[in-house]
């Protein structure tokens, strides 16, 4: 059983094996981070320092 | 979301279906998009519906700019749903694929024949009597039009996916073929700058050509394969009546059905299917309902009952009042849900796109590092050579092989499958089934056999079995109820001779009278037999026990007295319990999902080996997509084992939808794999078979990748400072043909796959 990772846009559980077939996964900083959706993915990587500075809320 | 104040009167407001939405963030991302454009006063999401509200000023923004608003951030609009959606669309739709494909075989045929003509007149035995140079402009012409009208498609692809940074299988081609289609250009037109340079006047116009004709055939291949896509929503489409009995101003007449209006009374006579989803007010019959719920018992009705458009009437005549017509119908939402599920649907990469994923970027970076390494290195004229070598990489690495790879396994491995009776829809099935970690198995018709037998054959004191079953086979023999029918098929497999039974009547929902061997016989249920002064209370409490486990009983009784009860339930297919056995040795969790009651489904689950916590029960019609998602969204790769019109949206929403061949045209349609039989043994077959085709694919792509990786150093002249060898188009040729061979050879073995 694969261990879920936290999407750190929405705060879902996700699979990362999934995330990565699906192409869910961002770089950055030299971490790997994984969403649930293009959205999420999206609004990472328009802005990652946004959804990395502690102080962000995840939106679900 | 985007408060607006009061809004005024010249905003119009428009609902469109978003696809792609997860999470919550989905919808915060696309309101935001959809709120920061021009005109757009206020914008809500839902992701649960996958709808975006729209409230906006139609002078400044109109539907085509909410749209594209909605797909800068990264989501889709899917076309409307639509139960009006008319025949003719679709048929034009199919008459454009078809046309499509045709051009690809004609393109596919006549770009190999072209390829094989020079390849033939190059490799003339004894040398060609014609110079190269006279047969370079002899090609010039056929060769620039396979490169630009037959191989179009490839050209335009790349190009597209080069706009996104994307390198696919046809970004290969493209580069291998115009790499190949370039250099024989140039030294069709400059024969003398090429010969200055120390090179021959061989050129690669029969390579490109071969390789376009190849990979055109291997799509046309896949073309054929599917196509049927919209196949399950017009099977839907085509359970709906198109005309309805309506009663007003006291006539009764036929209207189309869209113009059944709410309220309207209608009338449904025995052999109608229900028009729209109402209530019956007057009258009594059985109703089929097995395309929505998937149980093959028809259900009475009386006044007061639900009746549900698309369901077949088979018994007597009611009348009913509409209550939901057009989209808001049963129907309807199914058709919704499957075009949604299809939708929706994960698509998968295929496995030759995504070798040549990192295959392209990688030999593009050899092509340059050639360059650079003769610039540095070389001998005079540096240039020249670099860019002939880096030339010389691109085309060889176009494996032509790749063409034949995926196609041949497939062709071999569907006819397998089809010798096997397990039909398989395309190259995505196969891949999807091969990773198959869960199978879902619908109950009724699937693990049952979905249609009533006897199971309990119960006396009353002073009658014999025997004589029970032969008097009420009697009664029943003129009853066209599927549960009749049953009792009638039981006695005769028992050997029973069933008498003539005269004065028959049958009475909508409630049973049979018959006269048999000059004794008054009633058949029915228990209030049809109380209502003629018989007591059933001696066999109730068997009759409620049969009922726990799932049964449905039929009273009888003999002028008055009682004389017995038959209890009818839906049984195991005898080979559902190997089945699932095999499935679980193959490292598969296998799940039941029904809508049935749970002491029923358990029942049936304790005898095919299916424990409580695998058994998903009491599941309305409409969510059965919804279970398969959860399960998917849990991580597993699901198959949906299923027959029924309900379970359509299932079948399209699962990984792989597995359809039993005895089940509706719905399902067929719905589904990536069917069963041509009933047997559930097939599933294990199937999910076996795939993952033989996908090895056999894998293995294919690594000989045709594998001889063109072995020569890429060659041609980018490795070997030149050694024995003064550049690449040759020998070489080229003979890695070719080996690597086809290879791989047809390869996709043969597969004959070998054996189905038990």
């Amino acid at each position: 059983m694969t261990t879920m990772v936290k999407d750190p846009v929405c705060g879902m559980e996700v699979n990362p094996d999934i995330a990565r077939a699906q192409g869910l996964i961002a770089e950055h900083g030299g971490e790997t981070y994984y969403f649930c959706g293009r959205g999420c993915k999206l609004d990472f990587t328009d802005d990652p320092e946004r959804i990395l500075d502690p102080a962000y809320q995840p939106s679900m | 979301m985007v408060q607006a104040p009061e809004a005024p009167s010249d905003t119009a407001e428009l609902t469109l279906p978003v696809v792609g939405m997860t999470c919550a963030s989905c919808v915060n991302r696309i309101e935001r998009f959809l709120s920061r454009a021009d005109g757009v006063s206020e914008a809500s999401v839902n992701l649960a519906t996958e709808r975006a509200t729209v409230r906006f000023d139609p002078a400044v923004i109109d539907r085509s700019g909410i749209v594209s608003a909605i797909e800068s951030a990264g989501y889709e609009v899917r076309r409307e749903a639509s139960i009006e959606r008319t025949e003719d669309a679709d048929l034009a739709e199919a008459a454009s694929r078809a046309a499509e494909r045709r051009e690809m075989l004609i393109g596919a045929a006549a770009s190999t024949i072209t390829g094989m003509v020079m390849m033939a007149l190059m490799l003339w035995p004894g040398g060609a009597p014609w110079p190269m140079q006279d047969l370079n402009v002899w090609f010039l012409v056929p060769a620039t039009i396979v490169q630009f009208v037959f191989g179009r498609r490839f050209l335009v692809a790349a190009l597209r996916g080069a706009r996104h940074g994307e390198a696919n299988m046809n970004t290969l081609v493209a580069i291998g073929t115009l790499a190949a289609y370039g250099y024989s250009l140039v030294v069709t037109l400059l024969p003398d700058t090429v010969m200055a340079a120390g090179l021959g006047h061989e050129t690669y116009f029969d390579s490109a050509a071969v390789i376009v004709g190849l990979i055109l055939f291997g799509r046309w291949l896949e073309a054929r394969a599917k196509g049927r896509a919209a196949g399950a929503v017009r099977a839907l489409l085509r359970l709906q009546p198109s005309m309805a009995r309506v009663l007003r101003e006291g006539g009764e007449r036929e209207v189309p059905v869209a113009e059944v209006v709410v309220g309207d009374l209608v009338r449904v006579r025995p052999g109608d299917r229900v028009a729209v989803d109402g209530v019956v007010i007057d009258g009594a019959s059985a109703v089929d309902e097995s395309m929505l719920t998937g149980e093959a018992i028809p259900v009475d009705k009386g006044p007061g009952d639900r009746a549900i458009g698309a369901t077949l009437n088979v018994a007597g005549s009611f009348v009913m009042r509409a209550e939901r017509v057009g989209r808001d119908t049963a129907l309807a939402q199914i058709v919704a849900l499957v075009e949604q599920a299809q939708g929706s649907k994960a698509p998968i990469q295929r496995l030759a796109d995504r070798v040549t994923g990192w295959f392209v970027p990688a030999v593009m970076g050899i092509a340059a590092l050639t360059l650079v390494a003769w610039l540095v290195l070389g001998p005079d004229p540096k240039l020249t050579y670099g860019l002939v070598s880096a030339v010389a990489v691109l085309i060889i690495a176009c494996p032509c092989a790749m063409g034949l790879a995926t196609p041949t396994a497939i062709m071999v491995g569907t006819g397998k499958g089809a010798e096997a009776g397990i039909l398989i829809r395309d190259a995505a099935a196969l891949e999807h089934a091969q990773g198959i970690t869960t199978v879902v198995l619908d109950k009724t018709g699937t693990i049952t056999r979905g249609t009533p037998t006897v199971t309990l054959v119960q006396p009353a004191e002073g009658t014999d079995a025997g004589e029970l079953l032969r008097l009420v086979a009697a009664a029943e023999r003129g009853s066209e109820h599927p549960l009749a029918e049953a009792i009638v098929q039981h006695a005769l497999d028992a050997g029973i001779e069933v008498p003539e039974a005269t004065a028959f009547e049958a009475l909508a929902g409630r049973g049979v009278r018959a006269t048999v061997d000059g004794a008054t016989l009633l058949v029915g249920t228990e209030a049809f037999v109380r209502e003629d002064g018989v007591d059933p209370s001696p066999l109730e409490p068997a009759a409620a026990s049969a009922a726990r486990d799932g049964a449905s009983t039929v009273f009888a009784a003999r002028d008055g007295r009682l004389i017995g009860l038959i209890g009818l339930a839906d049984t195991v297919k005898p080979s559902s319990a190997s089945a699932i056995t095999r499935l679980r040795s193959a490292g598969i969790d296998v799940w039941m999902l029904t809508g049935d009651r749970r002491a029923t489904a358990e029942a049936i689950g304790a005898q095919v080996g299916i424990g409580p916590d695998r058994i998903i029960a009491e599941v309305l019609p409409g969510e059965k997509a919804e279970r398969i998602r959860s399960l998917q969204a849990s991580g597993s790769i699901v198959a949906m084992v299923g027959d029924g019109i309900n379970d359509a949206p299932a079948l399209a929403q699962a990984d792989i939808g597995i359809a039993i061949g005895t089940g509706a045209d719905v399902a067929l349609e719905a589904s990536d794999v069917t069963l041509v039989g009933s047997d559930l043994a097939g599933v294990a077959t199937a999910v076996r078979l795939s993952r033989a085709t996908m090895r056999t694919i894998r293995q294919n792509l690594a000989w045709a990748f594998g001889y063109n990786i072995l020569l890429i150093p060659v041609a980018a002249g490795v070997l030149f400072p050694v024995a003064g060898l550049l690449l040759s188009p020998a070489l080229a040729a003979g890695a070719m043909a080996l690597s086809s061979v290879s791989v047809v050879a390869n996709s043969l073995r597969l004959r070998g796959f054996r189905a038990a």
